[in-house]
């Protein structure tokens, strides 16, 4: 096991900030830990990498206590902070070499780790810009570059995509995957829903400091009564029309706005062909259909009544 | 020691307001110590004055002995009792100074009244206050052989006078191969060191130190298998290495500028020694400082209020002999006013005794001991600030 944290406790002052927190992450993983902001994941990082005390519980990372001086364990991880840590004053290569100099001591090697890394995150034409010079996207390029230089065994990233564009994420989220593949375990944090289902393969939805639900994607899905919902622009439903939908196997609720009808459905096969079917035998015409599987959101929603991103 | 490396290159990034700091501090040091070197006095000449005597009391002997021992040296100009004439030879420097003596100045003086003698002069001249001094001397030591001998009578008393001023011993200036006499001009520029020091050192040295205490950066640090104490080594060594850099730049810059003279100066260890506390003085307050700012731009308004604020009320600029007795306590209370008066201690040094150089030792102890509390200080509220972000 790479990470396992038992029953974590922190609290600053009053405010409860991890609640009996556990996490158990094996070698090769990606793993995902969803959250609205100040559900507790970058608490739970920073307990994770004994930059905070905490008030109980125990983190164990490759099978040994984490503790401040627990200097053979801090040198196989990678850490790419939630605000980029970097130096103004050194270009990007200088900030590159400085951090994975705190880890690598051999200068061959640490100049080919380094030129590895640029590569990685496509710095190339970049390399002697100063930060301040650079794009949004790519000042987090950089910032996750310092992180992986050194080619650590495990890799947290604390929302590394936050306030970057969408062409930068995709690179950023088809970098992290290509570390996992190159056998680094990965630990990801973010409070975007889409990115941790596209790129982790095990995932921890935590709320208020608390662990609501742990597992696969699918098995996250699995485990609440929602299933697709499915969406048909049409004109001129009457209310007995809505009331026979309704009733339609695995229906469990149906809405229409006068140009919208929404009806979600629990698992099953062909939800859509038997809707369809109906709005066809009572000759209603309609535009475009969508049916969209359920979500993380969902999950989150039916767990604790809000959205993600309430 | 990538710390240690990477505390240079941030050094690299903030060189040009230092360069913009010593470049002032050379073009001043240049200006003054040019200023110093004109007026540098190198021999000496009894000033003659070009002066006439009014006497309206009569040819008695006192005024006689007076008028003799002013025509010693000076012109005496004849001219006649007449305010408009002498209006005149006033105006177009006739003469620079006209001695009025009014009818009963020898009755009343030797009667032992408290009479003086009016003049007429150029307002503010050196040679009015000149004629003022010698007229008041041959006064002054009349009046004490009267004091002293009721019974002599007025030729006597002329002749005793007489015979006193007439008195010379003569005056042998010691020089240790200093060609200036005075306070040696290197003295200011060792003086104006204190600004240029503290400016750079708060504006440097807190710019790096605020970088490295970026709470991102520093918790980026503190994941990497580094401990922290070796962290904090490297900058403090890095500091060290600056501040001692900076001092031994400004040392060799001054050898450069004076070498001849600064090399033959008796003073000289306890002036390197002076600067050298200093310095130490302006890294401990660039070290608190940097743990009281936060933010970057109001980093450059601070060090120059403090910096500037610090050396004014201290006497860098302005000199301590003319500051008044209340700025002085107050500014005792401030390593730099230590600072300036060991500097001028060290100026002023004829021989070099223990009585002479205590005082500069003990100045500079007091400067050391403002260090090790200002390092007490920022180190305490760092430790401060760390508990608390835990």
């Amino acid at each position: 096991m790479v990470i396992n944290v038992q029953n974590l406790v922190k609290r600053y002052g009053n405010l409860l900030a991890l609640d009996h927190f556990s996490l158990q992450i094996e070698e090769g993983e990606v793993f995902g830990l969803l959250g609205p902001n100040g559900s507790g994941k970058t608490t739970a990082i920073n307990c994770i990498l004994s930059l905070l005390k905490y008030d109980k519980g125990t983190i164990e990372i490759f099978g040994k206590p984490m503790r401040p001086d627990a200097y053979s364990i801090k040198q196989d991880i990678g850490i790419v902070m939630q605000n980029v840590a970097v130096f103004q004053e050194l270009s990007v290569q200088e900030n590159i070499d400085y951090f994975c100099g705190l880890y690598v001591k051999d200068r061959q090697k640490r100049r080919e780790l380094v030129e590895e890394a640029i590569e990685f995150v496509g710095l190339q034409d970049f390399r002697k810009f100063h930060p301040k010079k650079l794009s949004g996207g790519l000042l987090r390029r950089l910032n996750i570059a310092c992180g992986i230089a050194h080619k650590p065994r495990l890799i947290i990233l604390d929302e590394p995509t936050v306030a970057v564009d969408p062409q930068s994420r995709n690179s950023i989220l088809e970098g992290i995957l290509k570390l996992n593949q190159q056998g680094a375990t990965i630990v990801y944090t973010s409070h975007y829903m889409e990115e941790v289902e596209q790129i982790c393969s095990r995932i921890v939805i935590m709320d208020k400091g608390k662990t609501l639900a742990t597992g696969t994607k699918e098995q996250l899905k699995g485990m609440i009564k929602g299933g697709e919902t499915l969406t048909v622009e049409l004109f001129g439903l009457k209310e007995e029309q809505l009331e026979a939908i309704r009733r339609l196997p695995h229906v469990t609720g149906a809405e229409y706005d006068g140009t919208r009808l929404t009806v979600h459905c629990s698992g099953g096969a062909h939800n859509l062909i038997r809707l369809l079917d109906y709005l066809r035998g009572q000759e209603l015409s309609f535009g475009r259909v969508y049916a969209e599987p359920p979500t993380l959101n969902d999950v989150f929603l039916e767990i604790t009544g809000k959205h993600l991103r309430d | 020691m990538q710390v240690f490396k990477a505390f240079f290159k941030v050094l690299r990034a903030s060189f040009p307001s230092t360069v913009v700091y010593l470049a002032v501090f050379i073009g001043i040091s240049l200006i003054f110590s040019g200023n110093v070197m004109n007026n540098a006095v190198d021999g000496f000449t009894v000033e003659s004055v070009d002066l006439a005597v009014i006497n309206r009391d009569g040819d008695t002997p006192l005024l006689r002995g007076l008028t003799d021992y002013l025509s010693e040296g000076n012109h005496l100009v004849d001219l006649p009792d007449d305010s408009e004439r002498l209006q005149d030879a006033l105006f177009y420097r006739e003469v620079s100074y006209i001695v009025l003596v009014e009818g009963g100045f020898t009755d009343r003086f030797l009667a032992g009244e408290s009479v003086t003698l009016d003049a007429v002069k150029v307002p503010d001249s050196t040679t009015g206050y000149y004629c003022d001094q010698l007229i008041e001397k041959y006064l002054s030591t009349a009046r004490l052989y009267r004091e002293a001998n009721p019974g002599l009578t007025e030729e006597q008393l002329t002749a005793a006078v007489a015979e006193d001023l007439a008195i010379e011993t003569s005056v042998t200036l010691k020089e240790y191969d200093v060609n200036t006499q005075g306070t040696p001009n290197f003295v200011y520029y060792y003086q104006y060191m204190a600004y240029v020091l503290i400016a750079m050192m708060i504006l440097t040295i807190c710019t790096i130190l605020m970088v490295f205490n970026q709470p991102d950066l520093r918790r980026r640090n503190l994941c990497a298998p580094l401990p922290l104490r070796s962290v904090n080594a490297q900058v403090t060594l890095g500091c060290a290495i600056f501040t001692v850099a900076c001092w031994a730049m400004l040392i060799g810059l001054s050898f450069l500028l004076y070498g001849k003279a600064l090399l033959s100066f008796a003073g000289l260890p306890m002036l390197l020694a002076n600067t050298f506390a200093f310095a130490l003085v302006s890294l401990s307050i660039g070290f608190l400082v940097s743990s009281l700012v936060k933010s970057f731009t109001v980093l450059s308004a601070i060090s120059n209020v403090v910096s500037l604020g610090l050396c004014f009320i201290s006497g860098v600029f302005v000199p301590q002999a003319i500051m008044s007795p209340g700025v002085l306590t107050a500014a005792s209370f401030l390593p730099a006013y230590w600072y300036v008066k060991a500097n001028n201690a060290i100026g002023s040094l004829a021989v070099l005794t223990s009585e002479t150089t205590g005082p500069i030792w003990t100045s500079i102890l007091i400067q050391l001991g403002f260090a090790a509390a200002f390092f007490s200080v920022a180190l305490f509220i760092t430790k401060q600030r760390r508990v608390g972000n835990n």
